[in-house]
């Protein structure tokens, strides 16, 4: 797992918003608004309510007035357009009224464990007030504008397990349909996005009135809800390695699969190629101002494009068709390769979707106290060989350091030998940890117990726990030197915002994107639909699940 | 007030750190006290009177009747005892400054040893298991740990509020592992540059 693949992933079926949103479709979930009281400027509070798994979760939306100038995506902002709670059940009229008191100012506030995610918004500027100026002269949207944003409210933050007095992940973790990895959160952005819509739609009503018109379905369906992602992201890839290695070892496992697959079918060959001929459209209304990004994006539209001429019938007539595809891919940038990838997992759900159901395990291996010298160090030359060559004494091999600001605790990057605060650094530096314990293990006895070596070397717990994870979990680690002058934190981001489900990445910055979730999903009243999964790459220009 | 067990867990951990404790003995020590907040026995008080110790290796011996540790801050001595009882038993410590963190500590290993004794000087043990704890915590003093066939009874609690004043002194340890905030970091440090409002 290096970072470089890491930041090429794209969303697949087995992405969380695409479970949650099959869940919802299994189990026909209607959403409810029992609650609308949103003035005529679009200020105030709703409640959208939707059974799941047997129970029922809310949605408590609160909508302010904010000044241009307090309006920031950064963790540091004190003040959004918009702020959420998923509420556990149906809040009374007395919930409503105690969060109103703290909802809005996020971290500041406290909360109870019937609270269980926490999030805010602010609205596109380039886009909501467009969008709403149309709507009430009657007119829709200019859909270049609608193309290049793709969203009219942007999250900045959505906080679950616990943050600031919320709901454990233990309270919902056994529960049918929040059971897998971020599904109150996935739930949470899917009801914001429905908020979004009825929003524009209200204060363009309000301020248009018999001339106003509703978005048209396609624009419903293409607005997702952007999310402004930076650092705090990319700790928890590191803070969580049985975590992500059940989410990578689905994906791997998925694939591999897809490619044992000795024949296929018609069905199969006809999804996949329309989805690739989407996937092309969809490349194309990609846009970004990342001159990196901007490059990758039109090798792969170039890539995508080649393998038409490759991907004739007589392709699959042969044996094994989806494993030579991905033969001949390698060749091919790793963006194109892990595009390939999402495409081929696509029309194969009878036969993976279950390893979503494996995804969410957090359970560590037990600590092994009573193993030798000689097996760890045999564990580090298997599994961490990565590290192991990594020169240390070269500035640059240590040129970052992870830090916790104490400006609103926002993780930041800083440059050892520039800054000041390298002493707190987070403990990021995997490789160089191993190294360090690989070092010490080599001056003891090799029959000597890891017991007595942890005992005089107290600072090795940390890693030799992490190292022995890895016989059970062998995609836990990031093989690549996380301090090191080359590390590109936007690949750390890109590909847990792909597990997530979100396309679209548009970097800011080698450590902060832009993103667009749920775009081309279903809305509240469409979730019931037999095609409501079919919503992989969405164009504009399309309408993928057309009325019943 | 009302703390998440996540949120007492982390912020203990950064307490341990801030205070110079290795991250793996801070990490175990969270684990501990988070536990024991979750049967509803003071864990964050016994983690904070731990972790104030000042930070020390610690020494063992072993001798014909297992192994002895040397008196020492129960952060590094607890883990300690707990490896060694994977390879022989009992384990004898020659003093333990905070015997309920101790058992936090042996609920965290009880699915690889088993069910864990805790005996001190007043000759009444402590049943320690993965659900639960039976029996009161011992005195400070030396502590005998032993496997043992006991199954706990005792039923999960979930008290989870927390004494306000030391949940003070946890944050204000956690702080100690924060970098102050500069132009550079705030700019730079987490990459949105000034183009987030658009």
């Amino acid at each position: 797992m290096r970072l470089a693949r890491m930041g090429s992933f794209f969303p697949t079926r087995l992405s969380f918003m695409r479970t949650l949103i099959r869940r919802l479709q299994a189990e026909g979930s209607a959403v409810e608004r029992p609650v609308w009281n949103i003035g005529p400027e679009g200020y105030g509070h709703a409640v959208y309510s939707v059974p799941l798994g047997g129970r029922v979760y809310s949605l408590i939306a609160y909508a302010d007035p904010l000044p241009d100038d307090a309006r920031t995506d950064r963790v540091i902002a004190e003040a959004w357009d918009s702020t959420y709670v998923l509420f556990d059940g149906v809040p009374t009229a007395e919930d409503i009224d105690r969060l109103r008191d703290h909802v809005p100012r996020q971290e500041a506030g406290r909360y109870l464990p019937t609270e269980l995610i926490l999030s805010r918004a602010n609205k596109s500027v380039r886009l909501f007030d467009h969008v709403v100026e149309r709507l009430a002269q009657g007119r829709q949207p200019d859909g270049d504008k609608v193309a290049e944003t793709g969203y009219l409210l942007r999250t900045t933050a959505v906080y679950g397990n616990g943050k600031f007095g919320i709901a454990d992940r233990e309270r919902i973790a056994g529960r049918p349909g929040l059971a897998g990895s971020f599904q109150a959160e996935m739930l949470t952005v899917w009801l914001i996005r429905g908020f979004s819509l009825d929003l524009v739609e209200h204060i363009a009503a309000a301020r248009g009135g018999d001339t106003a018109v509703p978005l048209a379905p396609r624009y419903r369906r293409h607005f997702g809800i952007g999310n402004s992602t930076g650092l705090g992201m990319a700790p928890f890839l590191i803070n969580h390695p049985v975590l992500i290695n059940n989410w990578m070892e689905a994906r791997e496992t998925a694939y591999a699969r897809v490619r044992g697959q000795a024949g296929t079918d018609p069905e199969r060959i006809d999804r996949f190629l329309n989805l690739h001929g989407r996937a092309r459209l969809h490349i194309g209304e990609w846009f970004t101002t990342d001159p990196r990004q901007r490059v990758r994006i039109g090798l792969l539209h170039s890539e995508l494009g080649d393998l038409t001429d490759v991907l004739t019938p007589a392709w699959f007539d042969a044996p094994f068709p989806w494993q030579r595809l991905h033969e001949h891919c390698v060749a091919l940038s790793e963006e194109c390769q892990e595009l390939i990838l999402a495409l081929m997992l696509e029309p194969h759900g009878d036969l993976i979707d279950d390893l979503a159901d494996r995804m969410s395990e957090t359970a560590r291996p037990a600590f092994d106290p009573t193993v030798s010298a000689s097996d760890m160090i045999g564990m580090l030359k298997d599994r961490f060989r990565w590290s192991l060559g990594i020169d240390f004494a070269r500035p640059p091999a240590q040129q970052l350091f992870w830090y916790v600001s104490e400006e609103k605790l926002e993780p930041r990057l800083g440059d050892r030998f520039r800054e000041a605060g390298a002493e707190k650094e987070l403990a990021l530096d995997i490789a160089r940890q191993a190294q360090a314990l690989y070092r010490t293990l080599e001056s003891w006895p090799p029959d000597t117990f890891l017991a007595e070596i942890l005992m005089a070397h107290p600072e090795h717990r940390h890693i030799a726990r992490r190292v022995q994870a890895t016989r059970s979990c062998p995609y836990a680690e990031i093989q690549d030197n996380l301090i090191g002058a080359d590390c590109l934190p936007i690949d750390l981001l890109r590909c847990k915002l792909s597990f997530f489900g979100a396309s679209k990445f548009d970097p800011k910055s080698d450590r902060w994107t832009r993103i667009t979730l749920y775009q081309g999903a279903p809305g509240f009243d469409e979730v019931d639909r037999e095609d409501a999964d079919d919503w992989a790459f969405p164009i504009l220009g399309s309408e993928p699940c057309t009325a019943p | 007030m009302h703390r998440s067990l996540n949120e007492i867990e982390k912020t203990l951990i950064k307490a341990g750190v801030g205070l110079g404790w290795p991250l793996g003995l801070a990490e175990e020590t969270a684990s501990a006290a988070t536990w024991l907040v979750s049967q509803g026995r003071d864990g964050v008080a016994a983690a904070l009177n731990a972790l104030r110790a000042e930070f020390s290796k610690a020494t063992a011996e072993r001798t014909a009747h297992g192994w002895q540790i040397d008196p020492g801050p129960v952060v590094a001595t607890g883990p300690t005892a707990l490896d060694l009882l994977e390879l022989a038993s009992p384990i004898h410590l020659g003093h333990v400054d905070q015997p309920l963190l101790l058992a936090g500590l042996a609920a965290m290993r009880a699915p690889a040893t088993g069910s864990i004794e805790i005996l001190g000087q007043s000759g009444t043990p402590l049943f320690v298991c993965r659900d639960g704890l039976e029996g009161t915590a011992p005195h400070p003093g030396p502590i005998r740990l032993a496997p043992c066939p006991h199954q706990s009874s005792h039923t999960a609690g979930r008290g989870i509020a927390v004494d306000e004043r030391h949940w003070s002194e946890a944050e204000r340890l956690a702080a100690l592992t924060y970098v102050p905030a500069s132009d550079a970091s705030r700019t730079a440090g987490a990459g949105a540059g000034a183009i987030d409002n658009e």
